[in-house]
């Protein structure tokens, strides 16, 4: 109960903070971040925090995930919930980074010789500070209670701008619904006890699944023992997708 | 060394979401211009200011039609007011759009009121629609045009801030993405603003040059060289500042103008550096400079400050242009561009661009037909003030 | 005309005085029920028109008494009907606003609560392997035996959800080129090193493969990739040098164990069951088989003791020193122990196991 009391003082704040014109100061608001680490107490009052992890040197390249993904979720040709890219360093500190143009033929050899390669999953980040909800001007973008940021489709006016705003790429205008689409973490799977197909997928185990809340999930026992980073910072966005040995190279 | 992230490929705004700050940029700065005279008492703008006002509102009323063509579901477009998230720039658009689209209303209630109850006492529909638009009400009294009076200066004093407002949040809408290097900087929400200013004066004086050449009009020459200064004044201020923005952020060097600089010197080398800055900056700064600060004869003055305008016009959309898409093609992936030109034909082509742009000038001219927007000057013929 | 705009601007100001009690009124409001996100616009509006209201009050007010001096008063009684009209519409459209809000909207937080249930309203289309082996229970307990155990059925056999509720009408592919095992074994250099991976010219080359049209499954079962279907006689592990046929000679042996009923990880006691039994009953029964057998691809029987059985490997264990208490494994000082057993010094290269072979175990060619 007082949480509840909590809460809506605080969106009443919110509500303050919008007053005409001061946009602005609704940003400034923030405080403690909510959900900034694996097992934050902002997601234990509603159970589960699902959380998210890649473990860069598993990754085989197959594109089994991103195939399982378009077919689970009706991914529009073209467009992707989910990738895989592939680095390639050469001897001169060149990068170069390539995804597969079909995906049903996944990666192909390239020519030239790099000293260092290795392929990087990509994701939704499920955010616990969401930009594209941050930016959505209709509530159409939001984050679960247990943490997975998701498109109200029936909400969506299809204005693009969480396209614009998120940082990883990872959504998209559907060119059927001509609504933002994005990772769902397979909702429909986890809300019934399943892994996301993408980590049923992967062969070598390079994708990980769990809740952030259970002490004893496998992901969380990772995160407390590995070391991790996540993608991008500084844009101050506080993902709950989790990159073990990732390169400096990856943006 | 090309990559693009995959779901970049496409860019996700169009030509529809340039053309919508470039509208927004012609009410704003018409805006202004009116409210120079109505609240600043700039007097010798009074030939252009019925005409201003009437134009802020017209461009005012085509402004969200890029936007509805470019919304996946036009159809839920009140979703912005019905569930507005204050967290979002883009949530502002519809409250201050109303408010502002009432108070432009408000104001040419007010401040034509005198014309609407004259041409409601003729006959034939023009009398039909004023009779309908003063409500009825064809008496007008020294003390209620004085009210009037009082009342549309309240307004156009409103109204500056927020035709700052709409326009400067459509910068702020772009600023503030701290996913795109290109827009993200606190300098996108003052450069709108004086570009906006900058493009209505232009828009102002382009049309009124038009109208008064195609008329045969004697040119209120305090009125035009007055423009020209402020439009001198306001396109200095605003290259100037699109230019310390992209020198601040090339001489801090940081890891986001390695990629910046890639996209100046191939995708947007000739939109960006030759078109934005070195023909259509540079060429209007010489015209109106000479313009202003030199004694020509009227006819060539008059020439250059209209050519001026023109290209000022364009400098405008480009820069519009460079922002809206430039930033687009820039990938997420800081590591390559993709593509973009609008089709001829599709639903956001460039067909649909034009007659969006081009349907507020027709508005303007039927507006014409029923109020003269030049009453100071002398009329051609009875009943048709111009062919605008 | 002579009118006062003063009853004017005071319903102005009493107008403001409303639309700021409302604020108030908001802010009670939502903080009781919890939901407060909803009746934001509301909030909004009534906040922007407390402000424009009192201006606009305070500025008529002020106008009057500039112009009373001059005595030109202006007569605002026209502006009624258009403020009027924009109030009905104003009203109107925030009635429609608040009416068109969606029911479950700001239940947990500025969004459609019903949105998360509708979310997962999706048909499952990847179903794991416990579905599968619901009907294919053999080649399930055979895949989980071996390395492709980590691969879900649909990753070679696509999702085909649907297959188990309607086996007949809804088919699974079952992909026989070599394409689809080429999307996880072909040679990427971004590839980890430690994944099986081939170029397939120089895999070809190696294996002695004359026709290149040869398809991987035709040696891999993909079921069992590391039991490969062919007589392959280099194998990487000790249970693999032993081809199909050591085991099952007679087809038609129905004694020995079918593929499936394998076990996952081989024991040693599944092929050395007297061994190991017999070893258990021995003083080092703690000790594992592969702490003494260490087995490498060069030779599959070599171990540690068996190739060299070097006393160096035992007094590893058994070598007397202080630093050892009395639940270690007796120790002994080498060489004096060689003497003390009363041995030929000219036999000094005796060994551990030439004496104390019991306390190992018995000879493995028992098995």
């Amino acid at each position: 109960m007082s949480d509840q009391r909590l809460l809506s003082r605080r969106n009443v704040l919110k509500g303050l903070a919008a007053a005409p014109g001061i946009i602005l100061l609704s940003t400034l608001k923030t405080g403690p971040v909510s959900g900034a680490g694996p097992g934050d107490a902002a997601g234990k009052i509603k159970g589960h925090l699902w959380g998210y992890a890649v473990d860069t040197r598993k990754c085989i390249g197959c594109y089994a995930c991103v195939r399982a993904c378009s077919a689970e979720n009706d991914v529009p040709a073209g467009f992707f919930r989910t990738w895989v890219e592939r680095y390639r360093v050469q001897a001169d500190g060149t990068v170069s980074v390539d995804i597969p143009s079909d995906p049903d033929e996944g990666f192909q050899p390239v020519e030239g010789d790099a000293v260092k390669a290795f392929f990087v999953p990509k994701i939704c980040n499920h955010c616990a500070k969401s930009v594209c909800n941050q930016v959505c001007p209709v509530g159409a973008a939001y984050t679960a209670p247990d943490g997975v940021v998701l498109v109200d489709d029936a909400h969506c006016i299809g204005c693009g701008y969480c396209v614009q705003a998120c940082p990883y790429g990872t959504r998209f205008i559907h060119p059927v619904t001509h609504h933002a689409s994005k990772c769902t973490l397979c909702y429909h799977r986890i809300t019934r006890g399943l892994q996301p197909a993408c980590v049923m997928a992967c062969p070598t185990g390079a994708r990980m699944f769990g809740d952030l809340n259970d002490p004893d999930d496998r992901l969380s026992i990772i995160l407390q023992q590995r070391r991790y980073r996540v993608l991008r910072p500084e844009m101050g966005t506080h993902p709950r997708c989790y990159y073990l040995g990732l390169d400096a190279e990856v943006i | 060394m090309n990559f693009v992230l995959p779901n970049e490929v496409n860019v996700t705004w169009t030509v529809m979401i340039v053309l919508y700050p470039y509208i927004t940029g012609l009410v704003a700065g018409a805006f202004i211009m009116s409210s120079l005279y109505h609240v600043f008492g700039r007097l010798e703008l009074k030939s252009i200011s019925r005409f201003s006002l009437v134009s802020a509102f017209v461009f005012l009323l085509f402004a969200p039609l890029p936007l509805l063509i470019h919304l996946g579901e036009p159809l839920r477009s009140f979703n912005i007011m019905i569930t507005p998230n204050f967290n979002s720039a883009m949530a502002g658009f519809g409250f201050i759009y109303s408010a502002y689209l009432l108070l432009v209303i408000l104001e040419i209630w007010f401040s034509l009121r005198g014309e609407f109850i004259r041409c409601a006492r003729g006959i034939g529909w023009k009398a039909g629609l004023c009779r309908i638009v003063v409500m009825f009400n064809l008496e007008e009294t020294d003390a209620e045009r004085r009210a009037d009076g009082k009342i549309t200066r309240f307004l156009a004093g409103m109204g500056i801030p927020l035709a700052c407002l709409l326009h400067g949040y459509v910068g702020f809408l772009f600023g503030s993405l701290k996913a795109n290097p290109w827009w993200s900087t606190p300098l996108m929400f003052v450069i709108f603003i004086f570009s906006a200013i900058v493009s209505g004066i232009a828009v102002l004086i382009f049309l009124y040059l038009i109208v008064a050449w195609i008329n045969r009009w004697e040119i209120d020459r305090a009125c035009v060289n007055s423009m020209a200064r402020y439009l001198w004044g306001f396109m200095m201020v605003a290259v100037s500042l699109e230019l310390l923005e992209i020198l601040s952020i090339a001489y801090k060097q940081t890891e986001e103008w390695e990629i910046l600089a890639r996209l100046i010197e191939t995708k947007l080398f000739l939109s960006y550096i030759v078109l934005q800055f070195l023909i259509f900056s540079l060429i209007p700064f010489l015209f109106l400079g000479i313009a202003v600060l030199f004694r020509l004869k009227t006819r060539i003055a008059d020439g250059l400050i209209w050519l001026a305008s023109s290209m000022l016009l364009i400098q405008v959309l480009l820069m519009r242009w460079n922002v809206v898409i430039g930033g687009q093609l820039l990938s997420k992936s800081m590591r390559g561009f993709t593509s973009y030109f609008p089709g001829l034909l599709e639903r956001e082509g460039l067909v649909v661009a034009v007659v969006i742009f081009t349907l507020p000038f027709g508005i303007l001219y039927l507006f014409n037909r029923i109020i003269p927007l030049f009453p100071s000057h002398p009329k051609l013929s009875e009943g048709d003030s111009s062919n605008s | 005309m002579k009118t006062s705009g003063k009853p004017f601007a005071i319903v102005l100001l009493v107008g403001g005085i409303i639309c700021a009690s409302g604020i108030g009124f908001f802010i009670w409001r939502d903080s009781r029920s919890g939901t407060g996100p909803e009746n934001l616009t509301l909030f909004l509006i009534s906040g922007l028109a407390a402000v424009v209201f009192s201006a606009a009050g305070a500025h008529i007010l002020l106008g009057f008494r500039k112009t009373d001096r001059k005595d030109f008063k202006p007569d605002y009684r026209h502006a009624f009907p258009p403020l009027g009209l924009i109030g009905i519409v104003l009203l109107a459209a925030l009635i429609a606003r608040d009416l068109s809000v969606p029911e479950t909207f700001g239940q947990y937080g500025r969004y459609r609560g019903a949105a998360i249930g509708e979310a997962t309203q999706f048909e499952i289309r990847h179903r794991e392997m416990t579905v599968c082996r619901d009907c294919h229970d053999e080649i399930v307990r055979m895949v989980q035996k071996d390395l492709h155990t980590y691969l879900e059925c649909f990753v070679c056999h696509g999702p085909a959800g649907g297959h188990a509720d309607d086996p007949e009408s809804v088919v699974p592919p079952v992909p026989r080129s070599n394409d689809i095992c080429l999307l996880c074994h072909m040679l990427l250099a971004a590839r980890p090193g430690h994944f099986p991976q081939i170029e397939l010219d120089e895999h070809f080359r190696s294996a002695g493969v004359k026709d290149r049209n040869i398809r991987c499954i035709q040696c891999h079962s993909p079921h069992e990739p590391l039991f490969m279907d062919r007589d392959i006689r280099e194998a990487r592990m000790h249970p693999m040098i032993h081809r199909c046929r050591d085991c099952h000679i007679d087809m038609t042996d129905e004694t020995r164990p079918k593929p499936s009923d394998h076990p996952v990880i081989f024991e040693c006691s599944y092929c050395h069951a007297g061994t190991v039994r017999d070893f258990y009953g021995r003083p080092h029964a703690q000790v594992k088989c592969t702490t003494c057998h260490l087995f490498t691809r060069i030779n599959e029987f070599s171990g540690r003791i068996i190739r060299d059985a070097d006393p160096r490997f035992c007094l590893l264990c058994h070598r007397d020193a202080d630093y050892r208490g009395p639940e270690s494994p007796p120790g002994i000082d080498w060489p004096e122990h060689l003497a003390d057993a009363g041995a030929d010094p000219k036999e000094m290269n005796l060994k551990c196991i030439d004496c104390h072979s019991d306390a190992l175990h018995g000879d493995l060619s028992d098995e």
